[in-house]
């Protein structure tokens, strides 16, 4: 095959579309900023410079996207099992709450080498036991996981409202509804001096690519995929659909967990109401784009990162009002999926035609 | 006078004409059974009348016009309504509501206190006893197959097709069904009534057309027929060709049994005992076939054998163990292989790569993996040699199941359940839809095993397939099993059983 006709062959799909992507979201979101009276060209800019501008805000943009990796790589995980987790939100909570209590009450007694990796593992074991609620659920008793997980979300948010607003992990001075700061042997390592990058991206991404193997190289990848794929023929096969229901669950909700956990330990360090600005849902969306493939999760949730840093600095150097941010980001994510979208049904006319 | 007139119909899919050159007329007024097997065409040459399908030739005639049914919506319009086998009724409304959305033009408010007087009426005039107000997931099934009349009459049907409607029955339901035919052709309407059952055919119709193989091949008053002559007509008169009897004798069975089943019971979906009572031995070395019509607790009982559903008595032994009740992946490490009815939804894992598909049941296995990891060589020489021995035909084992042909995708489960050299295969429907040539290769593969002196269960919609390869032949009827081995030239006697007319030997 010459280069001319390969290009041309690539060119729709991988040039033309994206490019129409692109221009389409700009577009849009111009005449959105347009309307509401702002300058779309100064917001633009801004939203660029602010994601990508410096070191600083280069950095900024990589950790934000890592409680989206975790939570993103939690979906695509059940997902292929075929099983609905929209509760990483929940999971990602009880994560940090379970952190939240171990960096309080044991850290403080270990040293750091011991206190980092059992603050993380008990936020991971919450958020897997609480995904475990849900298949157990399910399996025994027929329950659809899209509900019982959307319930326990809601669980979940109460549980840490009450957790720091008069219960056993609100801070000692009773201001507010927050945490202390959990005990400093327990705070995840920042790496890069001056910046806030933490080794919870190089963790998450070495987790994405764990997952990829263990998904596509291994015997608990395989059954999982093939219960995802069409239970009946598994189980004519002999495979345990509830094995591996439970399994992929309780992994799906140890991701989402330790994901609160790293968020906790490494950038927040203390627990407030309002801890999770919805980064269990946007994950669906982190998930799907990624076609719920582990590796190509850790880019979209990247852009998941920039946008938020991105939007961040549209409110603090344009003025732009936050939900306005909201909306913008709405706008791009809509946009994107069309892509991501697209591109599954192509995929799937290619093997057609084969 | 004929109120419905088919001339020369055919239809094709492919290279197969399901239904060929057929003539078909419906008299004002009368109740006219259509007969035939499974895929003898019956279901197509309803939808053609109901407009789901154009015929590729031929005439229809409607009230005497030429007519051209292009849609469902177009032939409510001429008049023809059908019950589906499987109804078309929403669960969470009202019957009264499922009635007014099957009418047109009703405007954009929905008036509930007319609709309710409407079905009323026509409830009342039919003798149907249905409340308007009731839902349907209240309703039971003999209940819900009168809304779907009822939503025909409301459409003004004067042709009503109705698709196997005493398969889903209770006895008594089918007499109530029954008294409510004779009403509605009292006022003048005509019945398409589609069956496998002689002896409800022989009730109810005044007419019978008999399908074989896509083509008409007999049409009588119900007065001047019988069912012994109904079951010849169905089942053709020549036996299919059969094993060479000398080969049975010379190689046939040993006496050991592979798979001993004692009086099994087992429960169907809907909780209704599918399976009742059933003792059948598979001694090594020989086929067993179980022949009959979908829906008679052929498939309960094969899932029953692998394990996919539980017995709630009796006892299923593999050689001298036990695997009543035993998980799936049990029952297939003592030896049992399985290619399920359905391959596309049971037998493969479409969006799977070939080579993943030819793992599925032994991925877990030691000689397929390296502790936690798949053996990506190991697998890929293992799928390349089944490719190569089963003649799947394929540029690349890592392409996906379901871009396949249909005989292609089967040889894939046959290449995973025969290789295993299972001591016991149990094959559902192995050749459905597949063309002559695919369906000879399983054939083959079947002897094969025979010879190979392991057992086979082969079980079978289609007779001819079951009567050519099976050493003993039983048919299963309304979840019973008979043995039907001496009557494997006769065909009448076995369209009797297989119709369930006759229920003991």
């Amino acid at each position: 095959m010459n280069v001319l006709s390969k290009f041309t062959s690539l060119s729709r799909r991988q040039i033309v579309f994206p490019l129409a992507i692109l221009l389409s979201t700009l577009f849009t979101n111009g005449i959105i900023l347009a309307l509401c009276s702002y300058n779309p060209w100064e917001a633009l800019w801004v939203a660029v410079v602010g994601a990508f501008g410096d070191g600083q805000r280069i950095a900024e943009t990589l950790i934000k996207g890592v409680p989206f990796l975790l939570t993103g790589l939690a979906v695509a995980f059940s997902f292929r099992c075929g099983i609905w987790n929209i509760g990483a939100e929940g999971q990602f909570l009880v994560g940090a709450i379970a952190s939240t209590w171990c960096g309080m009450s044991i850290a403080p007694h270990l040293p750091s080498v011991l206190a980092i990796p059992l603050t993380l593992l008990v936020g991971a074991a919450a958020g897997g036991f609480w995904a475990l609620i849900a298949a157990l659920l399910k399996v025994y008793r027929g329950v659809q996981e899209v509900i019982s997980t959307i319930m326990l979300n809601y669980v979940a948010i109460h549980l840490l409202s009450y957790m720091v607003d008069g219960g056993p992990l609100q801070e000692a001075a009773k201001r507010g509804p927050q945490s202390d700061m959990i005990a400093a042997a327990s705070h995840l390592p920042r790496l890069i001096p001056h910046t806030r990058f933490h080794i919870g991206l190089p963790l998450a991404i070495a987790l994405a690519i764990i997952l990829f193997i263990i998904l596509f190289r291994t015997v608990l990848g395989y059954q999982i995929r093939a219960v995802g794929a069409n239970p009946k023929a598994a189980q004519a096969a002999g495979i345990s659909i509830s094995k591996n229901v439970i399994l992929a669950l309780f992994i799906s909700g140890a991701l989402a967990g330790l994901g609160g956990a790293i968020e906790l330990t490494a950038l927040t360090r203390r627990l407030f109401l309002n801890f999770s600005p919805g980064y269990g849902y946007t994950a669906i969306a982190v998930a799907l784009l990624a076609k719920l493939h582990p590796l190509w999760v850790i880019l979209s949730s990247l852009l998941f990162g920039a946008l938020k840093t991105g939007s961040d600095a549209m409110q603090q150097m344009a003025g732009i009002s936050a939900k306005m941010t909201f909306v913008i980001q709405a706008t791009i994510i809509f946009f994107v999926l069309i892509y991501g979208v697209s591109g599954f049904r192509e995929q799937r006319r290619k093997l057609n035609v084969e | 006078m004929n109120v419905l007139e088919l001339n020369g119909i055919t239809k094709r899919f492919g290279n197969l004409a399901a239904v060929d050159n057929v003539d078909f007329d419906l008299k004002t007024g009368e109740i006219h059974a259509v007969l035939g097997e499974n895929g003898a065409g019956k279901s197509t040459l309803m939808n053609l009348i109901y407009g789901l399908h154009q015929p590729d030739s031929g005439e229809i005639r409607i009230s005497g016009e030429p007519t051209r049914l292009d849609s469902p919506r177009n032939a409510i319009a001429h008049g023809v309504g059908m019950v589906h086998q499987h109804f078309l009724l929403i669960q969470n409304l009202t019957v009264a509501e499922n009635i007014a959305l099957g009418i047109r033009d009703r405007g954009f408010r929905f008036r509930r206190d007319e609709a309710n007087q409407k079905t009323r009426e026509l409830s009342e005039q039919f003798g149907f006893a249905i409340d308007p107000e009731a839902y349907i997931w209240q309703l039971p099934v003999g209940l819900q197959q009168r809304v779907e009349i009822l939503k025909a009459l409301a459409a003004d049907a004067r042709i009503l097709i109705l698709d196997e409607p005493t398969a889903v029955l209770a006895p008594q339901e089918v007499d109530e069904l029954f008294s409510i035919l004779r009403r509605l052709k009292a006022d003048g309407r005509s019945i398409i009534f589609i069956s496998h059952k002689l002896k409800e055919v022989m009730r109810i119709s005044d007419r019978v057309t008999v399908m074989r193989n896509g083509s008409k091949t007999y049409v009588t008053n119900k007065a001047d027929t019988s069912t012994e002559e109904l079951a010849r007509q169905m089942m053709g008169n020549e036996p299919p060709v059969s094993q060479d009897d000398s080969e049975l004798i010379e190689e046939g069975a040993s006496d050991d049994a592979a798979l001993n089943v004692q009086n099994v019971e087992i429960r169907g979906d809907q909780g209704e005992i599918a399976v009742q009572g059933v003792s059948l031995e598979v001694r090594r070395g020989e086929i067993v076939g179980i022949a009959g019509v979908d829906g008679n607790g052929q498939v309960e009982l094969a899932e029953a054998l692998i394990g996919l559903r539980k017995v709630i008595s009796g006892d299923i032994r593999l050689f001298d163990t036990s695997i009543t009740n035993k998980t799936t992946a049990d029952i297939r490490g003592l030896g049992v292989g399985y290619i399920p009815g359905d391959r596309q939804s049971a037998g493969l894992v479409v969006n799977f790569s070939i080579s993943e598909n030819l793992i599925l049941d032994v991925h877990h296995l030691r000689e397929h993996r390296k502790r936690i990891l798949l053996d990506k060589t190991g697998i890929s020489d293992d799928s390349e040699r089944l490719i190569r021995n089963y003649d799947i035909r394929t540029p690349s084992m890592d392409i996906e199941a379901h871009a396949l042909s249909g005989g292609n995708q089967q040889k894939i489960v046959l290449a995973r359940e025969i290789s295993r050299n299972p001591a016991l295969l149990i094959a559902v429907n192995p050749t459905r839809g597949l063309d002559i040539n695919a369906a000879e290769y399983v054939h083959k593969s079947l002897i094969a095993q025979r010879q190979a002196s392991k057992a086979v269960l082969l079980i079978s919609t289609e007779l001819d397939e079951a009567l050519a390869l099976s050493d003993r032949v039983f048919v299963m009827s309304n979840g019973n099993l008979i043995d039907a081995t001496s009557k494997r030239s006769d065909m009448t006697a076995l369209g009797l059983l297989i119709t369930g007319a006759e229920t003991h030997p």
